[in-house]
């Protein structure tokens, strides 16, 4: 009998302490608990947000001064953290090539700045940016340490020729260009021009944004461009994300910030498979598909286009194919629509590139298999309905690279009726007006 | 639902106390007819069309299984040799379809214009690959007189226990279905080793293989044109470690839930990278598979009761169908195939020279013959793998990722995988001496602190949809 009951007390002991712990876990974690329940099952908790451990705290200037120091503790050791990885990066490098792993200290190039012509001066001509001083580097870290800074130093000062501006809506992008300088206006011509494929040079830089589809995609996509055109590609993508979910992931943010690093010239994006969900936007619940969420989301994928727009990289935005879950069925044309509206916005850099005929049979509904003329029925998606697989990633890499073509070797001056180009300028249509700059 | 999610964790807990509250007043037989009903809710919640199809599986096995005893105490044959044909055929259509579909019809397309075979979409229910064998092995035993068949709800658990529905470890009928039968009042072992292993698991799981993942494997596999030779092997060697934390932290995390629900697992994994030869690899690595394989289709065969030639005949073909197991693809065969002719090549040195490499030379010829073994297992399609083999010749292109970081990390693995088994008990035994809320807190500090130390903190751990 007293077995049973040492038993009995055993259990209970072992049962409060997983109770207790999971209670306590709820409890620390419950912010990132209930993010994750909205990413993972798209539920709305209303419960506003749940605390996070260190709002348990009491509000005392000890309490505050306590704060601090742990955080600067963080910051301290994640610093340590930093430059101790990047230290290992360099000795790793100096052992395997010695001293050619060591950056080379770039030679400025000096960008004189040219008016434009005199009848679409809008404003007044800018001053000569001063080059960075060359820099010889004592040791090999600081070298290190400087990469990043001469990297973005070096990026160019574009200097716009056309005054029309297409913008409808401006944004507060830090733009290292000329803020505020006016886009390219669209004329007819422009307009056909841009419609044709994207020239690549091998000084391109492609920057692909997306979600778990892009995730997919994008290793097909840069060993590709990369045979192709010898460019070299920032494959961001990551699971899970979308434009629904800003405080889990905030693409407009990333990409402004992937501008502000690298001048890339291309974006490619890829995504939408997360975001068919409702929202809710300060506490306002909107349903999926409805006027006031489209108006949301349009927004979003504005932005990112805009910030492509303003550093003149031309940008890709590829179609969700129809999706084959449940829950997913028929979204796509809804999310597709608005992508399709805003990259019309902006016909001089944005293109939308639907995937429907692509990897479908009819062109709109969920298919498995495809009929390939070569390989008879194959299976392009996955049996979750929504990825796909390799036979179907080569389709749609496919699909990509027929919206690319590669630039001529020797650049020349093109005097484009639609485009004031400025004499300096190394042919400069309005079709790809950064990547044959370049 | 995933086992390591928080909503499974969350129902798991209030389930805990209706299981135990349950055998206190009701006994075993209701703690095991909730843990049935349990088990087909949670296969229900990936699709309930699964669980249809389990239900179906597991009464043909069992009435199967019935049918072995004869009236006049004879056992039969037939009712094996069709329950082994039926679960093939059942895994066949489910999982190899498509591949057979394909692969056939890139072999008819030139003899016959325009052939071709029905497209079907089948949807791969999880862990059908698993439940097969475990229902097999079930049912090979009752046919060799090794157990008696079971009870109808008895053996609907055994081949639906959700701790081990998804992916094993893969039980013989002694190990879980003897601890389903047995009348006796069940009681939690040892609940510090089960919260042990949860804190093992998310270590392994959560921090160590989603470290790996996100700043190796993915990228260099991702796109290996751009890497350097150095870095391509590390990106190798990560991979290989990430497998092994993402399996035997998935494997702690099962043993301690069944621990916590009264049964203990079989071990699945005995650190695998330690093994000095490949046929100790396999007494190391996902270890049921491995018996399994050995019982049912090595000695089947024959074993190595005949020629020396027969068994590495034998050898291979039971490596090639353990590397089809593993999914439906040419590259898996490959796979197979090379861990075969690896075994083939070691017996062969064993028969012409008695003569041994130390330890820590072979434990190196295996570690790296296994590496590159899981680059044909990670492979999508041939092209993958040349290209990736072709980057080892890359000695020109500047690294870019922390490659002397890596291997300091790999030293720090081998050396931890050397003391795993003292620092497990010792921390058990540490864990012992606390009480229940010690524990608890113990279990609570280490989550947060790998919650931090993981790349996505907490989303990114769970296996979200896309």
């Amino acid at each position: 009998m007293s077995s049973t009951q040492d038993m009995e007390s055993q259990h209970t002991k072992a049962l409060l302490g997983i109770t207790f712990a999971s209670l306590l876990l709820v409890a620390l974690k419950g912010s990132a608990l209930l993010q994750y329940w909205q990413q993972t099952h798209h539920i709305l908790l209303e419960f506003g947000s749940l605390p996070s451990a260190s709002s348990y705290l009491p509000d005392t200037r000890l309490i505050k001064e306590w704060k601090r120091q742990w955080d600067n503790t963080q910051q301290y050791w994640s610093g340590i953290i930093d430059q101790s990885e990047s230290r290992m990066l360099l000795a790793g490098q100096l052992l395997l090539l010695g001293d050619e792993a060591l950056p080379e200290p770039e030679l400025p190039v000096v960008v004189a700045p040219v008016c434009p012509k005199q009848e679409v001066i809008t404003q007044a001509c800018p001053e000569p940016v001063a080059p960075p001083k060359p820099v010889a580097y004592e040791t090999p870290a600081a070298a290190m340490a400087e990469t990043l800074t001469v990297a973005s130093a070096q990026t160019s000062i574009a200097i716009d020729t056309v005054a029309a501006n297409t913008t409808t809506e401006s944004i507060d992008t830090p733009d290292e260009s000329q803020p505020g300088e006016p886009l390219p206006e669209a004329t007819p011509e422009a307009i056909t021009a841009a419609q044709g494929p994207i020239l690549l040079g091998a000084n391109d830089r492609i920057l692909l944004v997306g979600d778990s589809l892009m995730q997919g995609l994008a290793p097909h996509l840069i060993t590709n461009l990369k045979r192709k055109y010898k460019v070299e590609s920032m494959d961001l993508s990551k699971h899970s994300t979308g434009l629904t979910y800003p405080a889990f992931f905030d693409w407009p943010a990333t990409v402004e910030d992937a501008f502000e690093l690298e001048d890339y010239t291309v974006v490619i994006v890829f995504l939408g498979a997360n975001d068919p969900w409702d929202m809710t936007i300060q506490g306002r619940y909107i349903r999926f598909g409805s006027e006031p969420w489209a108006a949301v989301y349009r927004e979003r994928v504005a932005r990112i286009i805009n910030t492509a727009a303003t550093h003149r990289a031309r940008l890709v935005w590829l179609g969700v194919p129809p999706l084959g879950r449940e829950d997913l069925l028929g979204k796509a044309p809804t999310l597709n629509a608005i992508y399709a509206e805003e990259a019309s916005k902006m016909p001089l850099f944005a293109r939308f590139v639907a995937t429907d005929p692509t990897l479908t049979a009819d062109g709109s509904s969920f298919t498995k298999f495809l009929e390939l003329p070569e390989r008879g029925s194959v299976m392009v998606r996955t049996d979750d309905g929504v990825h796909f697989t390799t036979q179907g990633h080569r389709l749609l890499a496919n699909l990509t690279l027929t919206q690319f073509g590669a630039a001529p070797p020797a650049e020349k001056p093109v005097e484009d009726a639609a485009n004031a180009t400025d004499g300096t300028d190394t042919g400069n249509t309005a079709t790809n007006n950064k990547i044959t700059q370049r | 639902m995933h086992y390591l999610s928080p909503e499974f964790g969350l129902v798991f807990v209030g389930f805990l106390w209706l299981y135990w509250w349950l055998g206190s007043a009701r006994g075993v037989r209701a703690q095991n007819l909730l843990l049935l009903v349990a088990s087909y809710l949670f296969y229900c919640s990936f699709d309930w069309r699964f669980a249809f199809l389990l239900l179906n599986f597991s009464l043909v096995i069992l009435a199967l299984a019935q049918a072995v005893q004869g009236h006049n105490g004879n056992r039969r044959r037939w009712p094996v040799i069709a329950g082994v044909v039926l679960a093939l055929v059942n895994l066949g259509i489910f999982k190899y379809y498509n591949f057979f579909r394909e692969e056939s019809l890139a072999l008819l397309t030139p003899l016959f214009n325009g052939a071709s075979l029905p497209v079907l979409e089948f949807v791969l229910p999880v862990g059908i690959s698993f439940y097969t064998f475990q229902g097999l092995a079930y049912l090979i035993s009752v046919g060799r007189g090794e157990c008696k068949p079971a009870k109808l709800f008895d053996g609907l658990l055994h081949l639906s226990f959700f701790p081990t529905l998804l992916a094993g470890p893969i039980c013989r009928p002694n190990e879980l279905l003897t601890q389903i039968q047995s009348p006796d009042e069940r009681k939690i072992a040892a609940p510090e080793v089960a919260i042990l292993l949860i804190i093992s698991a998310l270590i392994k799981k959560v921090w160590l293989s989603a470290w790996l993942a996100e700043e190796w494997v993915n990228p260099v596999f991702a796109n290996p044109d751009a890497y350097h030779s150095l870095e391509l092997l590390c990106g190798l060697m990560a991979y290989a470690w990430q497998l092994f934390f993402d399996f035997s932290g998935y494997t702690d995390v099962v043993t301690a839930l069944a621990l916590l629900l009264g049964f203990s697992l079989p071990v699945n994994f005995r650190q695998p990278y330690l093994a000095t030869s490949l046929s100790d690899f396999w007494r190391r690595w996902h270890i049921t598979l491995s018996r399994w394989i050995r019982d049912y289709v090595y000695i089947s065969l024959g074993g190595n009761r005949a020629s020396w030639g027969r068994t590495q005949m034998n050898l291979l073909i039971a490596m090639v169908l353990s590397g089809f197991w593993h999914g439906a693809s040419a590259t898996f065969i490959v796979w197979g195939l090379w861990h075969g002719l690896g075994l083939i090549a070691q017996n062969c040195w064993q028969k012409i020279t008695s003569f041994t490499l130390p330890d820590a030379i072979t434990q190196w010829l295996t570690f790296a013959f296994v590496c590159f073994g899981w680059l044909l297992f990670r492979a999508e399609d041939w092209e993958s793998v040349t290209t990736y083999v072709a980057g080892f010749s890359r000695w020109d292109t500047l690294p870019s990722l922390n490659w002397m970081g890596l291997l300091a990390a790999m030293v720090v693995f081998f050396m931890l995988a050397r003391r795993a088994e003292p620092m497990m008990e010792k921390s058990a035994a540490a864990l012992r001496v606390l009480p229940w809320w010690g524990q608890a807190l113990a279990l609570v500090a280490s989550a947060l602190l790998i919650m931090e130390l993981a790349p996505a903190g907490m989303p990114g751990f769970i296996y979200f949809g896309f």
